[in-house]
């Protein structure tokens, strides 16, 4: 089969496409894939945030503890860190952000650390660098004022957001997470108290006890999320059964409108070959609208029902995934249908 | 011309065209609402059993104080009969090998009327009367939690030095008052199985509203008796309800979230296969109308058949998606609340589905006979 003929059994196809029930069923697919979308949202948040974080961060292996010839973060919590009144948002509150804290003079290694999951602004280390949960949270925008509240009776100076950075998770969170940027003296004046952790991250291999690579240590922390519940993967049975049953049955009245047509091509001497291929296309063209659509309808219901703070990326994980379950289910349609 | 005096023959006649097409429906119209409905109750269910206590309850104002158990008499005859004392326990109950932990164990005064507690008559979903003072109403958690049903006999933890207290469980309640577990019993009951300098009454339920309620404190011997420690704090229903519905939306925004794209999904499913099958129907009536059928009778027979075995099929799916509950799978109680603050939501649905069926049908025929 050549590419002209291919094209012109799609032509004639396409003629005979009755595009109003398509676009019912692009529409009945989204209503039926919201709660497959929402799953998808809800079960992969936390690793999808892990691993576009870690693999963000500039650096090729990295080892607990502070060791020498690396750049070394520690890492504690924060209680609470609030905003100041600006003319945009009034004063709100997040606890439990996660601080980052390195040595004086090493501002320029950690913007470097970091340059690839600054989403706005730029980090020099004259400010801090605030994930974009927190910054959702509390209003915050690069330039904006924000007070790290220790339980201090005197509320201590506000530092300024010089950088808005992907969200983070620390393993055990199941929430928005957060996390802040600051340099130790900054840290030390207003919240003084003892880090938890360090980490040390190399440029190059290492040999010191305990290192792992990057891409290591980003699976590591991915799969340590753990989201399932009985609700929730009853929730998922549901809710791709029923998308699965509604993609089958579009797929079967899409073959059976166009089989009168293709029976007749065949007869004439085609291959039954594009036809099975518009209708994967059709098909595919459908999923990538429905679960797109649903997935952000599916986000913004979740963003302001449950405070959950969802990413736009995470919507193409939503696109991929149900494209990506698409396939078979079109092709068992097809088989069966002949 | 077809013409069959009878209905029967008409749908005899199409069936092999349409039969298939039919089953179709019926069975993804069931599982579609049966999906629908399973998942979109949750929200109502769990924001009802948050808010139930409350708004259900008969009191209007309540009143945190610390009284000795031996001042009840004096107190209670200053308050009058539309009045509740309470004692209680943080305790655990314990049924054949399992726990209901973190459990608030209420005991109320003799002459308490229970419609002015956290578990009003009116929120229950299961009862048989227990003679004595040894009964014990369960929260639809507990009861789930362990697994007990009126009649059943649970043990209350009473300290580490202490046998446990047995009571026998009178009535399942769908409220959640507070901690993940409740339950409420005699106060008499908790009076017996604890030391002397414990026995105190620490709360109070009344049909006064706060104002009345502060005012009759002040001047009653409650201002008197109460312990110096812990001074009388008045608050009204309203204010209690209110913060149980903030919590309650803070908690289950999740379930929520489920809920509605649960009924959006279900909802979808079924209008598809509704337009599908009029598509089929219209198809088939287009070639019997072409070989001389009456067009008008096959539209209005199969329609009327179609809407008949979607609404059979929707109500079959409502009473599956109601199994969970009552099963107690999905949630611990089914408050019939719920289910008939559901009924007009089904009716109306019903009602759309019946007047879509009858102008498709009209459309239908018009275009077929042009």
């Amino acid at each position: 089969m050549t590419l002209g003929s291919l094209a012109a059994t799609w032509r004639v196809l396409l003629r005979h496409c009755q595009w109003r029930p398509l676009l019912r069923d692009a529409l009945v697919l989204t209503a039926a894939g919201l709660l497959a979308s929402f799953t998808v949202l809800y079960v992969g948040r936390l690793s999808f945030d892990t691993v576009r974080f870690g693999l963000g961060l500039d650096y090729h292996s990295s080892a607990p503890g502070q060791h020498p010839g690396g750049l070394t973060i520690a890492s504690s919590d924060l209680s609470v860190i609030s905003v100041r009144d600006s003319q945009r948002v009034h004063q709100r509150e997040q606890t439990s952000l996660t601080v980052w804290t390195y040595a004086p003079g090493d501002a320029p290694r950690v913007g470097r650390l970091i340059a690839g999951v600054v989403l706005d602004g730029e980090f020099s280390g004259r400010g801090v660098a605030l994930d974009e949960a927190s910054a959702h949270t509390l209003g915050a925008r690069v330039g904006d004022p924000i007070v790290l509240n220790c339980d201090l009776e005197t509320p201590p100076p506000p530092v300024t957001v010089e950088a808005i950075i992907a969200p983070f998770h620390e393993p055990e969170d199941a929430g928005n997470g957060g996390l802040v940027v600051v340099a130790e003296p900054e840290l030390a004046s207003r919240c003084p108290a003892d880090p938890t952790s360090s980490t040390t991250y190399f440029d190059s291999p290492t040999s010191a006890p305990g290192a792992t690579t990057k891409i290591r240590a980003v699976i590591r922390d991915a799969t340590k999320h753990g989201v399932t519940s009985p609700l929730v993967i009853g929730v998922a049975v549901i809710g791709f059964g029923l998308w699965a049953l509604v993609l089958r049955r579009i797929t079967q009245s899409t073959c059976a409108m166009l089989r009168p047509h293709l029976d007749l091509l065949i007869a004439l001497g085609q291959s039954p070959r594009p036809g099975n291929g518009l209708v994967r296309l059709l098909i595919g063209a459908m999923t990538v609208f429905a679960s797109a659509v649903g997935g952000v309808v599916a986000r913004q219901l979740c963003r302001a029902w449950t405070g959950f703070y969802l990413t736009a990326p995470q919507v193409l994980l939503v696109v991929a995934v149900l494209t990506l379950l698409a396939w078979p289910i079109t092709s068992l349609a097809l088989k069966r249908k002949g | 011309m077809i013409d069959g005096p009878k209905p029967a023959a008409t749908l005899r006649l199409v069936w092999p065209l349409l039969g298939r097409h039919l089953g179709r429906l019926v069975a993804v119209v069931l599982l579609g609402v049966g999906a629908s409905v399973s998942l979109g109750l949750m929200y109502p269910v769990e924001r009802h059993l948050d808010t139930a206590s409350w708004s259900l309850a008969e009191f209007n104002s309540t009143a945190d104080f610390l009284l000795a158990a031996e001042d009840e008499a004096e107190v209670s005859a200053s308050l009058g009969r539309e009045s509740c004392l309470i004692t209680g326990w943080a305790t655990r109950l314990t049924r054949g090998g399992r726990t209901a932990s973190r459990l608030e164990l209420l005991g109320v005064n003799a002459s308490c009327d229970q419609r002015l507690t956290p578990y009003p008559p009116a929120a229950r979903v299961a009862f048989s009367p227990v003679p004595g003072p040894d009964w014990v109403d369960l929260s639809a958690d507990a009861a789930a939690e362990l697994r007990a049903a009126p009649g059943d006999v649970v043990d209350a933890f009473a300290g580490d030095d202490r046998p446990p207290v047995r009571l026998t469980v009178r009535g399942v309640y769908a409220v959640r008052p507070g901690l993940p577990n409740g339950a409420i019993t005699s106060a008499e009951v908790l009076f017996a199985n604890a030391p002397a300098e414990s026995r105190a009454f620490f709360r109070m339920f009344s049909t006064d509203d706060p104002a009345r309620l502060s005012e009759r404190i002040d001047t009653g011997p409650l201002a008197r008796l109460s312990s110096p420690k812990a001074p009388p704090l008045v608050q009204g229903r309203a204010e209690l309800l209110e913060h149980a519905e903030d919590n309650s939306s803070a908690s289950i925004g999740l379930i929520r979230v489920v809920s509605t794209l649960a009924l959006v999904s279900g909802i979808g499913v079924a209008v598809r296969e509704l337009d599908v099958f009029r598509r089929h129907l219209t198809k088939a009536a287009s070639l019997i109308h072409r070989l001389g059928g009456d067009v008008r009778r096959i539209m209005r027979e199969w329609t009327i058949a179609a809407l008949v075995a979607a609404c059979l099929a929707g109500a079959g799916g409502v009473l599956a998606g109601l199994i969970p509950y009552v099963l107690g799978i999905l949630a611990p109680a089914l408050p019939w609340q719920v289910v008939l603050a559901a009924l007009p939501l089904l009716l109306g649905a019903l009602a759309l589905a019946l007047a879509a069926g009858a102008i498709s049908y009209r459309l239908s025929v018009r275009r077929l006979i042009r």
